[in-house]
């Protein structure tokens, strides 16, 4: 306790000074500012579903535009605690949708907490340990610029997935609330992760999480891990005692009230009586998922340079890529086929010789057979997909193509072509408000560039 | 308000710092800045509506509270790139309005940019001195302006609707425009290239771009000049140039309607003789602002009067021109050009050092239009447009009698770090609302020439 104070009182300590870097005079403590503007702007060149989210969202053509500023301040104090903390504020505007519902675009300007942890971190022999607590940044994968990490981010049921133009999850901005416990030996790393649920309801619950690394060779990364994901929920499902009527999900019209915490399985049909026997299957949002993923650096492992301006930069040629299993069990009519609760990613930094610091192009595979969209899970915390009024065949394959480059030290280009999981969420105010994804067709894709300035 | 303080810093961030970069992720290169400020403000407002329009709700007697804080970080990378970043909360309540709603008249708290943006001074041994700001960043043409003025960059061109009221961020330098400027200097003259997002009215996003000339004589006099095509550069022309019926249905009568219930269309009824169909004219958001500035401090005639304060005495205005489409729809619904031309005129009175300066300002626009941007705001029951709000039956303002603004504006730094300053004024402030009606009253306070109101503040800054 002593020391979350010590931590805290570090941490306001320099707002009445000043200067990127600053000296505590109590409490022996340094702490760094850090600081980021962005400017961005992108454009969705083609949505095919006009229609299963309401005519009110066609996403087609929509420009999407945004700008920010983070202001961050880590201060270390003493050989093995470091804190940190940080603000930032947003503006952009709800999607657009259909230009017949253009009365309703506004502009947003929204606050945010870009981090707030403390750090605790040690070597006992040759034994690593460090914990954080709060919120804070985390990716077992830094390679993933779009695609994969799926193990923390998206369900279980129903499989949806997440990814988007520089998701947090994807860039070092606080992704997860709660715990960090890091044990490392040699190029073995193992994290113990304690996660509260803060991006998707039900909020709140804890997902308990174990990532293994390993560094086989240098230029081979291997991990994998498992997550109990809601193991420890706020409210437990309401299984057999479900009435379904909770549910205040009526965002489509095709969409009944029937089905929203259990699944009703029709398993035999009197055809001469015209009755069915139903079997009513429990479940809930709890699952466990498992991921596993490498890095391979082809050039560490066969001396690759290159030559003259034709020389590799640090991350050409690395190939990486992820599988996961979302949800052991199989439940009847919608989870019964593990290998369509199966994504799979693979990427590659394409060789850019310089001229770029990432070129990296993303391929996913996933064959699920429900509709992109967790209204469902949003409105009614039901575990059921929403009943699939697109053919879910067309959106197995998703692909990022993502460059960026650090120009003077302290200025960011970067930007991204995509047909990915990127969500727009409809215009609000409209009750058109929607969960699925923009892109659902092979013909989908947007592109979206920004410019960051930091220190 | 550049804070004296001032660091030197590492040019190599530590692992753990460059991993907890917010939202920046992964710049393997990155070389600390070498210099940086910050800056910071604290401040508390109080103010009172004496009079006002009581046509929409009882302002009369309403007192105005806010309280906000604000920080920012300058940081010098370079002779020629810095950036700055920073935000702030502030305080605020809705207008009490009757009585009867302002015992459940709630705290609102909202966040606002300071400036989030990076200048970039390049190709610097040259003549034109040439510099370029990204971002979202503060910018006005017209420093002397306290409250009215600064016709070209801020409100809309069609209804050529005025915005001013007590120390508001385009006066504050606060950040008021998302987008970039380039800045070139030939000798005396300064040219500003400004395209701007449009982040306040609708349609939202499109880009306007912008001239401002500005020519300088030393502190003697100050002339500018400035063209803004408003919304030339739309992200889509099917909102801001329309050219066919609305959506909502509004314009699908045009016998039913009255010319201020549509949206997308005006529709002349002048030459239907004979059972010919009405001439039907789309209109758009876009339109064409010019404006012309001045200052002139008439102490620097005589080298300066020890007695006086360096902003006393001096005279300032602006004109500018909103909408030069002459067509009979744009004329009879915004009027002819005279009606679409406000003047602003300044003068800095005498203080004799006791105040840093005490501004009066006096403002003439004969425009027609009611002073309402209801229709530029965002509704789920009817389509932006602009048409002007209509200005009929019990509602209606007498919009000859609100021509003439006014404000009184003083202010004063103590102890360097201290600012007082108080106003009052007959100007464009709007309510936003109350609290049972929040998006509701866009329409101007003070229509009559008795309404006004006074406001005072206190702020703490480094």
């Amino acid at each position: 306790m002593r020391a979350l104070a010590l931590s805290a009182l570090a941490l306001l300590a320099p707002l009445g000074v000043a200067g990127a870097q600053v000296r505590h005079p109590v409490l022996d403590s340094t702490v760094r500012l850090r600081g980021a503007v962005w400017t961005q702007i992108g454009r969705i060149e083609h949505s095919s579903d006009k229609t299963s989210n309401q005519v009110y969202n066609n996403f087609e053509d929509n420009w999407q535009q945004a700008a920010g500023l983070s202001l961050t301040a880590a201060g270390r104090f003493g050989p093995h605690w470091e804190g940190a903390f940080g603000l930032g504020m947003g503006v952009g505007h709800n999607a657009r949708g259909d230009v017949s519902v253009a009365n309703n675009w506004y502009a947003v300007t929204s606050s945010f907490v870009g981090e707030a942890r403390v750090t605790w971190t040690d070597t006992v022999k040759d034994n690593r340990l460090q914990s954080s607590l709060g919120f804070f940044p985390y990716s077992y994968s830094p390679e993933n610029k779009d695609l994969g990490l799926y193990l923390l981010r998206g369900s279980v049921y129903p499989g949806f997935l997440l990814s988007g133009f520089e998701a947090r999850h994807a860039t070092a901005g606080a992704n997860i609330f709660g715990g960090l416990f890091r044990f490392g030996r040699g190029g073995l790393t193992n994290d113990v992760l304690v996660v509260s649920e803060t991006d998707m309801r039900p909020y709140f619950d804890l997902s308990f999480a174990d990532v293994v690394t390993w560094q086989a060779r240098p230029s081979l990364q291997v991990g994998a891990g498992v997550n109990f994901y809601r193991a420890l929920p706020r409210n437990p499902a309401p299984g057999k005692n479900c009435d379904n009527l909770y549910s205040n999900y009526t965002q489509v019209p095709d969409l009944t009230s029937t089905e929203n915490c259990v699944i009703l399985d029709t398993i035999a049909v009197d055809t001469a009586g015209g009755t069915a026997m139903v079997d009513t299957v429990t479940g809930g949002l709890q699952g466990i998922k498992a991921m596993a993923r490498f890095r391979f650096d082809p050039k560490i492992a066969w001396g690759f340079t290159g030559s003259g301006p034709w020389r590799f930069g640090a991350q050409d040629l690395v190939l990486y890529g992820e599988a996961a299993l979302l949800g052991f069990r199989n439940y009847p009519k919608y989870y019964d086929d593990r290998s369509r609760r199966l994504p799979v990613m693979l990427g590659v930094n394409l060789p850019a010789f310089g001229w770029l610091d990432k070129f990296s192009l993303e391929v996913e595979y996933y064959r699920s057979p429900h509709h992109t969209d967790y209204g469902k899970t949003e409105a009614s915390s039901s575990w059921l997909p929403r009943p699939a009024s697109i053919n879910t065949a067309r959106d197995d394959w998703k692909w990022a193509l993502y460059a960026s480059k650090v120009v003077r030290g302290n200025l960011r280009l970067s930007g991204q072509v995509a047909n990915d999981h990127l969500r727009t969420f409809g215009a609000p105010d409209l009750g058109s408000t929607t969960y699925a994804e923009a892109l659902t067709t092979p013909r989908d894709w947007y592109w979206m560039l920004k410019l960051t300035s930091f220190f | 308000m550049k804070a004296a303080l001032k660091s030197r810093t590492p040019r190599r961030l530590p692992p753990l710092a460059l991993a907890a970069l917010c939202l920046v992720g992964w710049g393997p290169d990155v070389a600390i800045a070498r210099e940086t400020w910050f800056t910071g403000e604290g401040s508390f407002q109080l103010g009172r509506i004496v009079h006002a329009d009581t046509s929409i709700q009882r302002y009369d007697g309403n007192f105005m509270r806010a309280t906000s804080a604000q920080l920012a970080i300058e940081t010098k990378f370079s002779e020629a790139l810095r950036m700055r970043a920073g935000m702030g909360v502030v305080e605020r309540h809705f207008l009490d309005a009757g009585i009867g709603v302002n015992d459940r008249n709630p705290t609102i708290y909202a966040p606002y940019f300071v400036e989030a943006s990076l200048t970039w001074s390049f190709l610097r041994e040259s003549a034109l001195r040439p510099s370029l700001i990204g971002g979202y960043f503060p910018y006005n043409y017209n420093p002397d302006a306290k409250n009215l003025g600064l016709y070209l960059l801020r409100g809309p061109a069609y209804p050529g609707i005025l915005v001013s009221g007590f120390e508001t961020r385009d006066a504050q330098g606060l950040a008021n425009t998302l987008g970039a400027r380039v800045r070139l200097t030939t000798g005396p003259v300064e040219h500003d290239f400004i395209l701007a997002s449009e982040v306040e009215l609708y349609p939202l996003f499109d880009l306007s771009p912008a001239y401002v000339a500005t020519w300088r004589h030393g502190r003697l006099l100050r002339l500018g000049a400035g063209i803004n095509l408003h919304h030339y550069l739309p992200v889509d022309s099917r909102i801001t140039n329309p050219d066919t019926l609305a959506y909502d249905g509004s314009d699908e009568d045009p016998f039913g309607n009255g010319p201020y219930s549509r949206t997308n269309i005006y529709v002349d009824f002048s030459d239907t003789a004979g059972g010919r169909a009405p001439d039907t004219t789309f209109l758009s958001f876009r339109g064409v602002k010019l404006m012309a500035n001045a200052a002139f401090d008439v102490k620097e005639l005589f080298g300066g009067l020890p007695a006086l304060g360096p902003e006393d005495l001096k005279v300032y205005g602006e004109i500018a021109l909103l909408g030069l489409d002459r067509r009979k729809a744009y004329r009879e619904l915004y009027g002819d050009l005279r009606q679409r031309m406000p003047v602003m005129v300044g003068f800095n009175l005498p203080a004799f050092r006791a105040l840093d300066h005490l501004s009066l300002e006096v403002e003439w626009y004969g425009s027609r239009v009611k002073d309402d941007l209801k229709r530029f705001q965002a509704t789920t029951s009817a389509f932006p447009s602009p048409i002007p709000v209509n200005n009929a039956g019990a509602i209606a303002v007498d919009t000859r009698r609100d021509n003439l603004k006014w404000s009184l504006h003083a202010s004063r730094v103590l102890a360097g770090h201290v600012r007082l300053s108080a106003q009052v004024a007959n100007d464009h402030t709007r309510p936003g609302g109350t609290y049972t009606s929040p998006p509701a009253e866009w329409q101007g306070l003070f229509s009559r020439p008795r309404d006004w109101y006074w406001m005072t503040k206190i702020a703490y800054f480094f």
